[in-house]
């Protein structure tokens, strides 16, 4: 028997550091990712999609938001989506699960599991669900628990699916919230323990995995990878699960720290080592870009053609943290004369950028600009 | 340099050639009226410098004369030690020279040599213009600073001796500016105000952070709205429990049941107490008939004792009243007695009374004769006294008369004197007797002579003087007139002088007084207000009198002779003292009669009242016993000993019943409670149901608000909505960035650009603030690039176009000054002309402008142009003046 695994889909997520156009081009491929799962599912021979919370994003979404994904799922007919509320969409009332059963919008082929408690999956495999159940965005006691003492006929194939945090994982006050028990999957008899809420994939053991999102939605994804989803095959009741990690995600997030830029060379370096990301398809790339470093007039000059205007303009989404300062010198002067006023307020500028202190960055703009704009002039009367 | 000669000919009004004499270094002063050709001088010598000969420009034809011909100009000037020559002509036969010492040059080549020497830059095919365009200063161009143009600038920056380099930059730098203030006008105004798009990004940036807050605030509510709707549908399930509902109901009924069962009680409690109190009321009236009849009969039986006991009182009471009626009689008698005593002694001392009156009257009498008498007397004083007043002529209008008569005679007697000659003689004391005036020794002292009168001087002679007669003659009559008027009035009273009238008018004055005395005394004993009435009084009173005095005798008579009675020998005093005893007996007796009368008819009193009481009781015993006799004849004492057995029997059976009622009441609750109860009850369920209304009325609005924002999907919104801001807040944060570099930049480039033009510039202000500083005291120059003077510092700072016009063309002349001077410090040729100008300072500035042009003289030559000669007279330059000439004469 087979499943594929995923979770996380969060679905109509905002992203403030991208413009309009990269938010819409981003919301929509998490939604395409949908057809994706489906289409995987098929490929694999898999009957059941487990869902393993956060399909959506907010609480109170909006009425397209909140259908679309049924809509999608509701075109893979032959298979079953098995979706579980997550911490952004916990099961509490007025809620989006409220809404969906009450305004019928769920497809057949979904079922949406709100009550903890033992689901008979697939009676031909003699396979079992039992689905952990967020009544609120936050709780402090194991879901999961209820696992352990659940019935569930001799034999079965006893799948659990929760979301939150195993404990011993992880770091910070997300961790500390909806705590599962990292070895729940052996207390309870489980042969796979479906988890939800971290980004990236994460083996938690043999039985316990973290699928991630299926399409990326952050630059550290809390986990190894993301954009991914777990096919997971089952052999008997007792046997390990067999698991195989499916690309869906379309777009790359990838962060980029401290680089460093000091000459023309680390400059073609960087917009190399960004382009290489995705070589083929640069519109799918989301690069964040620690930059610091001196230039010089002429490089930065460059800096700002080639990867402020270039690169962003290849990109989906350049997100830049810091900038190459000028590193301008008596000899740089020199190209605005020998005297005159322009070579005075220059001189005057790069006098309070080596002071140093708060207006040190200010007059460093100030300079940078200086340049820019006496090159304008030169072109100009030339 | 120094011109030393012009020569002008065919210059529009000079036809003829002219020569302008005098010219030499330091100051020189063309003085002439207006039209003299001053200007026509200053046009002919620009032209010469700045026109090319081949011209046919416009500038060329304006110097044709007015009759035909062709401009001709020459000047003469020293240069460098060597003896120049300037000469051109325009139109036929043009020409160009230029002589530089031994060197000549014609034509083109003299042009180029001259743009060369004078640092002039061809403007157009025609003209050249440089500096020295600043120092030849027209009519009216004095005003303004000059217009510099690139060979002008040269110049200057020649003597500036900067690089072009230092300019350009200056050039490039204000490109720069420009560019950087383009930039910041987007972010801010020119006094720093947030304009453009940052204004917009703070705009929109407050807006959407209000936006947030605002869908926040919903999102909040919308919380709200969830719980408070899973309340009210926890409370509605509640309320609308069919268990809790069947619950309180059953109670209820078992409440009303038991109210019901209560209130029959009461019922029965009601009917019981009717019964206790009718026994009750019943009893009483049985028991108070029973008091009653025992009140009759103790009453019967006190009013027959009495009326025993008012028997034999009525016998004593009668008895009484007949004493009283004798005592009464005795008393009246007694009465009569003392009544008839006392009228006699009334009648002895009315007697006694009228004897004292008569005697009064008779001496009444008497006074009032003797008063009748004295005014009989004076009365008859008055008559004679009239009688010898009515006789005496000389009363007060003649007075009057006779005083105007010996006011005429006066009068006429003065009009005498008044013509009269005056003699005055002051003879000695020996000598009077032998001086004779009329033949009298002459009196000393001054004479009044009215007619001839004789002198006569014993031993001298005889002397005749005779006053003037003018007029004598009517005076003298006048004064026999008036005279005889007097004579006339004296006449009339029987008088011969005035002073026999006078004493015959004093003797009537004092008849007058007699009069007015005997009427006074009449008046005063008669009591009358006027004495012309006093003979009829008289006569009145002696009338009265006599009558009186006739009835006085005749009661005296009767008196006489009437009989003698008793008493006649008392005298008032003891018949009043025997009338009073008399009265006082009467009035005892009087008493004694009323109090005698009084125990009469209180003895009668009260013997009427025995029996009137003893009626009264008579009756009231018959009532009693009538009416006892009915009651028992009504019902017996024996039957109503009955009927009170009878209820009270009825009364214990009553509170038996009450007091099983009692016992009943006290195993259940009050009524009261239970009704309230049952009424709370009732209350909770109205309640219930209102509440349950209200629930679902709330409910249902919180679940339209909820779908109302689920549909709008809120959270996305907020979401959306923080997104906008924050990419607001960054945007804001860059340009506010991008402005402060740019302000910053700004700032230092005009701090660069000031800095370096005044270090640019400080050879020509060095040579400017000398003459500056002569007029303006502690004066500052402000020079931007193009050599204009913008501003000046005195106390403060001030815009040259905000100065005077004096003050400004004092500022224009002082800049040109300073070019020139600057020209000649760096060894090129420089004079400066002015033409008409300075004509608006005052005397004060003037002289001082007068002073910096000397001191400016001494190092080149200067050139005014006036018509107003004895203004610059003080100046003491060379005077100038325009001579015709009959040749054009150039050196040879």
């Amino acid at each position: 028997m087979k499943i594929v695994h995923t979770s996380d889909w969060q679905i109509g997520r905002t992203f403030s550091f991208v413009d309009d156009e990269a938010l819409g081009a981003l919301q929509a491929e998490r939604l395409n990712v949908i057809q994706r799962i489906g289409t995987l599912a098929r490929q694999e021979g898999a009957q059941h999609v487990l869902v393993a919370g956060d399909v959506y994003e907010h609480e109170t979404p909006s009425e397209r938001t909140l259908r679309q994904p049924m809509e999608r799922m509701r075109q893979f007919g032959d298979i079953q989506w098995h979706l579980i509320p997550g911490n952004h969409d916990a099961h509490t009332p007025q809620g989006v699960w409220h809404r969906l059963q009450r305004d019928h919008a769920v497809p057949d082929n979904v079922s949406l599991h709100l009550q903890s408690g033992p689901v008979l999956l697939d009676s031909g495999h003699n396979a079992w669900l039992l689905p952990a159940v967020l009544q609120r965005r936050h709780t402090v006691s194991d879901l999961t628990a209820y696992m352990d003492q659940a019935p569930t006929p001799e034999g079965a194939l006893r799948i659990g699916v929760a979301h939150g945090s195993v404990v011993g994982f992880g770091q910070g006050d997300e961790a500390q919230h909806n705590p599962i028990a990292i070895d729940r999957a052996a207390k309870a008899g489980l042969a796979y323990l479906a988890m939800g809420d971290w980004h990236g994939f994460c083996q938690i053991n043999a039985r316990t995995v973290y699928s991630g999102t299926p399409e990326v939605d952050r630059f550290g994804t809390g986990g190894a990878g993301g954009g991914e989803c777990v096919v997971v095959t089952f052999d008997g009741p007792n046997a390990p699960p067999v698991l195989n990690q499916h690309r869906t995600g379309r777009f790359v997030w990838r962060k980029l720290e401290n680089v460093v830029l000091t000459s023309r060379a680390d400059i073609d370096a960087l917009e190399n080592r960004v382009r290489a990301i995705a070589p083929d398809q640069p519109d799918t790339i989301l690069a964040w870009l620690e930059v610091a470093g001196m230039l010089g007039v002429e490089e930065l000059a460059l800096y700002e053609n080639q990867i402020e205007r270039r690169l962003r303009s290849a990109v989906t989404c350049l997100r830049l943290s810091g900038a190459p300062q000028l590193a301008a010198g008596p000899d740089d002067l020199d190209m605005l004369g020998v005297g005159g006023p322009v070579r005075e307020a220059a001189l005057a500028l790069l006098e309070q950028v080596q002071a140093g202190g708060p207006e040190a960055a200010v007059a460093q703009e100030a300079l940078q600009r200086l340049f820019l704009l006496w090159g304008e002039v030169r072109r100009a009367t030339a | 340099m120094i011109l030393t000669d012009i020569q002008i000919e065919a210059v529009r009004r000079f036809a003829s050639p002219v020569r302008v004499e005098g010219l030499g270094a330091g100051l020189n002063i063309l003085a002439a009226h207006n039209e003299a050709g001053k200007s026509t001088v200053l046009m002919a010598l620009r032209a010469a410098l700045t026109l090319r000969h081949s011209s046919k420009a416009q500038p060329v034809k304006d110097l044709f004369p007015y009759g035909g011909g062709s401009p001709h100009v020459g000047v003469a000037f020293q240069w460098k030690g060597q003896s120049c020559w300037l000469e051109k002509k325009f139109g036929n036969g043009k020409l160009a020279r230029l002589d530089l010492g031994a060197e000549r040059f014609d034509g083109d080549e003299a042009e180029e040599r001259l743009q060369a020497l004078f640092e002039l830059e061809k403007t157009s095919k025609s003209e050249a213009a440089g500096l020295w365009n600043a120092l030849l200063v027209a009519q009216g161009e004095s005003f303004t600073q000059p217009p510099l143009l690139g060979g002008g600038r040269t110049s200057l920056q020649n003597c500036l001796q900067q690089s072009m380099e230092g300019v350009t930059g200056t050039a490039e730098a204000g490109a720069v500016l420009a560019l950087v203030n383009r930039q910041l006008a987007q972010y801010q105004t020119a006094t720093g105000k947030v304009t453009g798009r940052l204004r917009q990004v703070q705009e929109e940036s407050e807006k959407a952070r209000q936006q947030v807050a605002f869908l926040i605030d919903r999102r909040h509510a919308l919380e709200e709205d969830i719980k408070a709707l899973e309340q009210t549908r926890r409370m509605l399930r509640e309320s609308e429990s069919p268990e809790r509902r069947r619950h309180a109901e059953e109670e209820l009924a078992g409440l009303r049941q038991t109210r019901d069962q209560l209130r029959g009680l009461a019922a029965e409690e009601q009917v019981a107490q009717a019964c206790l109190r009718e026994a009750d009321v019943r009893l009483q009236a049985i028991q108070a008939e029973q008091e009653r009849r025992q009140a009759h009969k103790g009453e019967i039986a006190r009013l027959e004792q009495h009326l025993a006991h008012a028997q034999a009182e009525q016998v004593d009471l009668a008895r009484r009243a007949q004493v009283a009626d004798q005592n009464l009689v005795e008393a009246q008698n007694r009465l009569v007695a003392a009544t008839q005593q006392h009228r006699q002694a009334r009648a002895v001392l009315t007697r006694a009374m009228q004897r004292v009156e008569r005697a009064r009257n008779q001496q009444a009498l008497e006074q009032e004769r003797a008063v009748f008498e004295r005014a009989q007397a004076a009365y008859a004083r008055l008559e004679k006294a009239q009688a010898d007043l009515a006789i005496m002529p000389v009363d007060p209008a003649f007075m009057r008369r006779l005083a105007k008569a010996v006011q005429g005679v006066q009068q006429a007697e003065v009009r005498i004197q008044a013509q009269a000659t005056r003699f005055v003689a002051d003879v000695q004391p020996e000598a009077q007797a032998r001086v004779r005036l009329n033949g009298k020794p002459c009196p000393v002292g001054p004479q009044l002579l009215t007619s001839v009168t004789e002198l006569v001087v014993e031993g001298v002679g005889h002397f005749t003087i005779t006053p003037a007669t003018q007029q004598s003659a009517t005076l003298q009559t006048d004064l026999a007139a008036a005279q005889a008027a007097l004579d006339k009035i004296l006449q009339e009273v029987g008088c011969q002088s005035v002073e026999q009238a006078e004493h015959q008018h004093e003797v009537r004055k004092q008849a007058e007084r007699e009069v007015a005395q005997a009427g006074a005394v009449c008046m005063a004993l008669l009591s009358i207000p006027d004495a012309s009435g006093a003979a009829a009084t008289l006569a009145a009173l002696r009338l009265a009198l006599n009558e009186r005095e006739a009835l006085f005798a005749r009661q005296q008579g009767e008196q006489e002779h009437a009989p003698e009675e008793e008493g006649a020998g008392l005298d008032v005093q003891q018949a009043t003292h025997m009338e009073q005893n008399a009265g006082q007996q009467a009035d005892l007796a009087r008493q004694q009669e009323q109090d005698a009368l009084a125990q009469r008819h209180a003895a009668h009193t009260r013997l009427e009242q025995a029996l009137a009481q003893a009626g009264q009781q008579q009756q009231a015993l018959q009532r009693y016993q009538r009416e006892l006799m009915a009651w028992h004849t009504e019902e017996s004492d024996l039957t109503l000993l009955n009927h009170a057995v009878q209820i009270e029997q009825d009364r214990q059976q009553a509170q038996a019943e009450l007091a099983r009622i009692a016992q009943t009441r006290q195993q259940e609750a009050p009524l009261a409670v239970v009704e309230q109860g049952i009424m709370r009850r009732e209350q909770d369920m109205d309640k219930a149901r209102e509440q349950a209304k209200t629930l679902s009325m709330d409910k249902r609005e919180r679940e339209t608000r909820i779908r109302q924002a689920e549909g709008e999907g809120l959270d996305e919104q907020l979401a959306g909505a923080q997104r906008h801001a924050a990419q607001l807040q960054s945007e804001e944060a860059a340009c506010e960035r991008e402005r402060a570099a740019l302000a910053l930049l700004q700032s230092t480039l005009i701090r660069a650009e000031t800095t370096q033009t005044q270090r640019y510039l400080a050879p020509l202000v060095q040579a400017m603030q000398p003459a500056f500083s002569a007029l303006f005291h502690g004066v500052t120059l402000e020079m931007d690039t193009q050599f204009a003077l913008t501003g000046l510092t005195r106390q403060r700072a001030e815009a040259v176009q905000d100065l005077s016009d004096g003050t400004r063309e004092q500022i224009a002349v002082l800049v040109r000054l300073g070019f020139a001077e600057l020209l000649h410090k760096r060894g090129a040729p420089a004079i400066l002309v002015l033409d008409d100008a300075l004509s608006f300072s005052d005397s004060q500035r003037l002289e001082t402008l007068f002073d910096v042009l000397s001191a400016a003289a001494t190092r080149l030559q200067i050139i005014l142009l006036t018509c107003h000669a004895e203004q610059f007279a003080p100046l003491r330059g060379r005077m100038l003046s325009l001579r015709p000439m009959e040749h054009f004469m150039a050196p040879r």
